[in-house]
């Protein structure tokens, strides 16, 4: 992907810059909120990376300019500023996804990613398939090699998450917070009981395994191992 | 003889001094005219009444003069000394001048000769009486002055006024008495008020510089009146123990906060300072890093609990409450937590009455539910049971939640209520650390009470809201205001 991050500290800076080209991302950095702007006005990125407080413009700013301008490209918005408030504010003000700080950077990568996968792929899909495994909306059907399996409506609503960022890792912050709607930090493994019974039903009695556990990270529905 | 002096002129600037000082001022005028209009009319009342006497006189000595009998007349003016009733002065004169009898030696200077009345000063008589306001050569008298019959010359009656100006004279200083009194009465009074309350103001005052210096616990002295003065210092008092309870719970947090980051932060580094001693192969160094990692995970976390319940005990996040669907959360939760609870063995009961709404945050409420639900499973075991129940009536929104089986061991659960009393100590080893810490906090902000009660076996939270209608009276800071 090619991104844009627009960060004042410098240190974090580089060492998020070092994981994201790693990972096999382009990215080019800002340290103020006016060149941040310029930047993104300029060349057409993925996906934007917004820290909240910049020097000269911040981050709100920025972004609400880009969005006066209709320019459509995600952002995810980086901030110390956890409450309620402030994430509903940066998602008000344009925003599409929101991070607190310190976060973890499986977390950002999972989440760059499927704010990138959100921009392509059409919403309105009433068919989602992953290898032999059907998702089927408007007859709330899913079937594997042509069997139907049959899910709670909350099993259903998690697979089909899981199938819209199919070969994508996603975290478990963000199953809580695109499946059950909820933004709190559960102390225990609630998420990955759900997951091993979704598991159970779609991957036990059939091959080859679709739902995998990428360790520190979450999970990821794909035919690749990885 | 500064000081005095000082509290003398803040006196005068109090809005009672100049109340009372305007008060008596207006009062003073009014009363002013009033007794001035009473002395005008009385001192013309009583100048009309000489000259309706010396009409009447005037008549009786004209009639005998015109009935001629003169012998009656002069036996009058032949007696000096003698007088008409009411005293008047008498004088008759020829056409010429010259004077044919009377208590008047000559015709008074300055009184024409002319048909009407006249005032005219007379010389000191030692019958009067000097008063006050008057020198003994300002006496006045009033005189009638007539024809007589047949041309025959002058009739002059005349009525000394140095009685009536005694007595008009008195009622006047009496009067001006009268309104000196009342102004000085209004000023003495607006002194005495403005005293009595800068004495009041002055204790609410010392006590608020008692407390700007530092002592949190003093407090506006009650007198055991209910007057404004006792009401607002109550007021005040209320304020000043929300402020003692806030900075105390502030003292009580910086405490905790160093505490509890202090220790895994020090964990950290004695891992991270081994590790650098004794690690050698890049595996090692993976390891420490992984788990370094691991208990960073664990300081955020800790960090960000420590923060909400800051935040929730220093009410700032009270302002941002909506209507939440709590039927809907809890129902929403109960579904996560419950293959969780399967998966241990228990069974995950619910009982929601639908349709219940409060005002709140509905992301701390669901972090709140959710390490009541996960304590209840931690703290159970394989068999046992967990009850959720959410009700409502017209008083309050109870929701419970409830385990049983082992429950919490007899020593923790004395702990654990004893930890009740003051919730914010209630921190246990990191990873289970501050789950009733934040319950506690978020029902603070919630404005509902929080009860742990002995399920016996097992332990009940309850948590029991105010309704939306009560919520109406919470201010930002939760304290209920008085319902208008």
């Amino acid at each position: 992907m090619n991104l844009l991050l627009v960060e004042d500290d410098f240190d974090a800076a580089k060492s998020l810059i070092r994981g994201l080209h790693r990972s096999g991302h382009e990215v080019d950095h800002a340290g103020t909120g006016t060149e941040g702007l310029n930047l993104a006005r300029r060349s057409q990125y993925d996906v934007l990376i917004i820290d909240r407080m910049l020097p000269e413009l911040d981050g709100l700013s920025l972004l609400a300019s880009l969005r006066e301008e209709n320019d459509a490209t995600p952002v995810l918005i980086l901030s110390a500023l956890g409450e309620v408030d402030d994430r509903v504010a940066g998602l008000r003000a344009g925003g599409d996804d929101y991070l607190i700080k310190p976060y973890a950077f499986a977390e950002l990568l999972a989440r760059l990613e499927g704010l990138e996968r959100r921009q392509r792929v059409e919403p309105a899909v009433a068919r989602l398939q992953v290898a032999d495994l059907v998702f089927d909306r408007d007859r709330h059907r899913v079937t594997r090699q042509g069997q139907t399996i049959r899910l709670q409506p909350r099993e259903m609503r998690l697979l089909e998450y899981l199938m819209r960022h199919a070969e994508q890792v996603v975290t478990r912050a963000m199953l809580l917070e695109n499946v059950w709607d909820y933004h709190f930090d559960p102390q225990t493994n609630v998420i990955d009981v759900h997951i091993s019974r979704l598991r159970a039903k779609i991957d036990r009695d059939f091959s080859p395994p679709l739902l995998h556990t990428v360790r520190g990270a979450g999970y990821r529905l794909g035919v690749s191992e990885d | 003889m500064q000081r005095r002096w000082r509290n003398f002129l803040r006196l005068l600037h109090t809005t009672v001094f100049r109340f009372a000082l305007a008060y008596a001022l207006g009062y003073s005028l009014i009363a002013g005219l009033l007794l001035g209009g009473i002395y005008f009319i009385s001192n013309r009342f009583a100048h009309h009444q000489i000259d309706q006497q010396l009409i009447a006189s005037q008549d009786v000595v004209l009639r005998l003069l015109r009935d001629d009998r003169r012998g009656d007349v002069r036996e009058l003016l032949g007696q000096p000394g003698r007088r008409l009733p009411g005293s008047p002065l008498l004088m008759v004169m020829d056409a010429h001048g010259r004077s044919l009898g009377g208590s008047l030696k000559a015709w008074p200077a300055g009184v024409p000769l002319r048909p009407g009345f006249y005032t005219f000063s007379l010389p000191a008589m030692p019958a009067s009486s000097p008063s006050f306001w008057r020198d003994a050569d300002d006496y006045l008298a009033r005189a009638l002055v007539a024809r007589l019959p047949h041309d025959a010359g002058w009739l002059l009656i005349a009525q000394p006024l140095a009685k009536v100006d005694a007595y008009n004279d008195l009622i006047f200083s009496l009067l001006l008495g009268a309104l000196i009194l009342i102004t000085l009465t209004g000023l003495a009074g607006g002194i005495l008020m403005g005293r009595g309350v800068l004495r009041r103001i002055d204790a609410v005052r010392d006590t608020a510089a008692d407390i700007i210096a530092g002592d949190l616990e003093q407090r506006i002295p009650m007198n055991g009146r209910r007057d404004e003065f006792v009401d607002l210092g109550e007021h005040i008092n209320a304020m000043l123990a929300r402020i003692e309870a806030l900075i105390q719970g502030m003292r009580a947090v910086t405490d905790n906060v160093a505490h509890d980051l202090r220790s895994p932060l020090n964990r950290l580094r004695s891992r991270i300072e081994v590790a650098l001693m004794e690690a050698e192969t890049p595996e090692d160094y993976r390891l420490v890093l992984e788990e370094a990692t691991l208990e960073l995970e664990g300081m955020v976390r800790t960090f960000n609990a420590l923060l909400s319940i800051a935040q929730a005990e220093s009410g700032i996040r009270r302002e941002n409450l909506t209507s939440v669907d709590l039927s809907q959360l809890v129902s929403d939760l109960v579904e996560l937590y419950e293959a969780l609870a399967e998966e241990a063995g228990m069974r995950l009961r619910v009982k929601i009455m639908p349709g219940v709404r409060i005002r709140g945050q509905r992301e701390l409420l669901a972090q709140m539910l959710a390490n009541l639900l996960d304590n209840a499973i931690k703290y159970n075991s394989a068999g046992g049971s967990i009850e959720v129940a959410l009700t409502a009536d017209e008083a309050c929104v109870r929701l419970a939640v409830c385990d049983n089986g082992s429950g919490i061991p007899p020593e923790y659960r004395e702990r654990v209520l004893e930890r009740f009393a003051r919730l914010d100590s209630a921190r246990a080893t990191p990873g289970n650390g501050l789950g009733l810490a934040l319950v506690k906090a978020v029902a603070q902000v919630h404005g509902a009470k929080l009860v742990l009660s002995d399920a016996q076996p097992g332990l009940c939270v309850t948590l029991n809201f105010p309704t939306s209608s009560l919520l109406e009276h919470l201010n930002p800071k939760g304290a209920f205001r008085k319902a208008r």
